[in-house]
Parts: structure tokens; C-alpha cells; sequence
């Protein structure tokens, strides 16, 4: 069986670019999605994609990659913990997007995607927490460090939980809106610190790797298992966006009966 | 695991992290549709009762 090495390599100005654009063109989509672009049963064929695609790529990931040439199976964790963290930085770059948006034009489906990429991010930093530690268990000899990384990470996750938390305190609504995207564009602050943690400051994490820096089939199973929770993370945040539009259609006050003329 | 790798310092083991690991992701993204299932229904009881409580 082959082995393999991760080497640490900058990330280069075209592969910048790429993300860039890869980035934009996701986040046109996920609003198209969950403005109602797509039929629910469309919705839900990208579900059961990303399901069907999270199944065949834990397969990969636990029987036929190889095994990592330091990390031994260990390396295998790679495969859950990089794309949470992928998509925990993408769902989290949407919600600061979605607020902007909300701030500049006030409409009522941009909160609704902010809450549910916030919550959803949420969910995927909780799984990147609880996959990183065990992964660094067994390499580094301790569940939790207080390494830079691994600092930034948590007050990222604890930044879009006191936003949900704050959001949940608010009974107004155009309050709790305006709050909740001023608050998500605070804590995305704490996401791009914890991007540049391993560059800024000394860190036993490794730095950001590319596809240059990684074996071919590893990649492959990388990217196979990061599009497997993109699907996944695109049909939690729209069926998250329509239960906050349900859930805000059924809180609302009845609508004052008009003027009756005398 | 040959001698050499063991020596050369490579992680030796470790099954029981990944099983885990793979098993926190299916427990909580899992975990999370079974959430947002439930709290759609709730809500299609209470617009079925006409509001909330």
C-alpha cells in the first residue's frame, strides 16, 4: 500500500482566486435555493445526494484511501474533520454576506438565511471541535491545547452562539433582525483570525494545505467528502430558512382591522 | 505496521478515534435533521391551530 505525506505549502494567488469565485457562485446559489428557486423535491434530491454521497465517501475514507504515511489510520479522520471545517468558514462567510445584504435592503428572506447559516455553522464548528480533538489525541498526546488555532476556532463557535442566543432574547422583530446581522458580521472577525491563526502566530496545527500539497487519492476522497457536506449544509440551510419564515409568519400580530369610514 | 515506521515515529493504532469520529458526524448532523424535522411539524400543528399558543 502506498503511503502518503501532507507537506505545508502558502496558498498561491490562483488557487485565491479560485476559492473567490467558487465562493461567490455558492453563495448566489444557496440564496436561489432558499428563495425558492428549486422545487421541494428538488430540494430534497440535494439532500439525499449529499446523504447518499456523506455514505460512499466515510467508505472511502475508513476502507479503500491509503493509510497516511506519519498518521497512519489516524489520518483517516481527515476525511470528516477537513470538510466541517471547510464548510464551517463557508457557512459562516454566508452568514456575514446574508446580514450585509439584510442591512443594505431590509428584506425579510436575507434574516431568515442569516439565522439559518449561522445556526447550521453552529452545528458544523461543534463537529469540527469534537473531530479535531480527537484527532489530536492520538498526534499530539492531548485532547485540547491552548494553541492559537484552537483558541480562535472556539471563540469563533462561541461569537455565532452568543448571535443566536442574542437573537433569541429579542421579541421585535426588526430589532432581532438588525442585531442579528451586526452580531454576525462582529463574529465573522473571529473567523478570519482563525483562518490566519496558523500564519499569524507560532501553532502545533498545521497550516492550510492545497491540492499541490496532498497525494492524488487523498484529495480525491477530500473533495469527494467536502461536496458530500456541501450538499448537505446547502438543504439544512434552507429547510432552516423556511422554518424561520414559518416560524416568523406564525408569531406575527394579527393585522389591525382597517378603518371603518363612519 | 513495520518496525521502521514505529520507529520513525509514525502513529501506530488509533482505530478507535476514527470509529469515533465518524460516528460524532453521523450523531450530529443526524441529529440535527431529526431537530429541524420536528420543529417543522410542531409548526405545521400550530398553524394548524390557527397561531400560537
Amino acid at each position: 500500500m502506498e503511503l502518503m505525506r501532507i507537506k505545508d505549502l502558502p496558498i498561491t494567488a490562483d488557487l485565491a482566486g479560485f476559492a473567490a469565485v467558487v465562493g461567490v457562485i455558492a453563495l448566489g446559489a444557496v440564496a436561489w435555493v432558499a428563495r425558492g428557486g428549486l422545487t421541494r423535491r428538488w430540494e430534497h434530491l440535494v439532500g439525499l445526494l449529499g446523504l447518499w454521497m456523506v455514505i460512499v465517501g466515510q467508505y472511502m475514507g475508513l476502507v479503500s484511501s491509503p493509510r497516511e504515511r506519519m498518521m497512519g489510520e489516524v489520518g483517516r479522520i481527515l476525511y470528516v474533520h477537513v470538510p466541517s471545517a471547510w464548510l464551517t468558514m463557508l457557512t459562516f462567510t454566508f452568514t456575514c454576506a446574508f446580514a450585509t445584504f439584510f442591512l443594505f435592503s431590509g428584506k425579510r428572506h436575507w434574516d431568515h438565511l442569516v439565522e439559518a447559516t449561522a445556526e447550521v455553522g453552529v452545528v458544523l464548528s461543534i463537529l469540527l471541535q469534537a473531530t479535531g480533538m480527537l484527532f489530536a489525541k492520538p498526534t499530539w498526546g492531548v485532547f485540547w491545547d491552548w494553541d492559537p488555532r484552537l483558541v480562535s476556532t472556539t471563540v469563533m463557535m462561541l461569537s455565532f452562539m452568543g448571535v443566536l442566543t442574542l437573537r433569541g432574547l429579542l421579541d421585535d422583530v426588526d430589532r432581532r433582525a438588525t442585531w442579528t446581522s451586526v452580531g454576525s458580521i462582529l463574529a465573522t472577525t473571529s473567523m478570519i483570525v482563525t483562518y490566519f491563526s496558523v500564519r499569524w502566530w507560532r501553532s502545533i496545527h498545521q497550516m492550510q494545505s492545497s491540492p499541490d500539497t496532498v497525494a492524488d487519492p487523498m484529495v480525491f476522497v477530500l473533495r469527494w467528502n467536502a461536496f458530500a457536506f456541501l450538499f448537505l449544509t446547502v438543504w439544512f440551510v434552507v429547510q432552516r430558512a423556511r422554518l424561520s419564515a414559518r416560524r416568523e409568519a406564525l408569531d406575527a400580530p394579527p393585522a389591525l382591522p382597517e378603518e371603518v369610514p363612519a | 505496521m513495520t518496525p521502521e515506521e514505529i520507529g520513525g515515529g509514525v502513529v501506530s493504532g488509533g482505530w478507535t478515534y476514527v470509529m469515533v469520529s465518524y460516528a460524532a458526524t453521523w450523531i450530529l448532523l443526524g441529529g440535527y435533521a431529526v431537530s429541524l424535522w420536528r420543529r417543522h411539524l410542531a409548526t405545521t400543528r400550530e398553524e394548524a391551530q390557527g397561531g400560537s399558543p
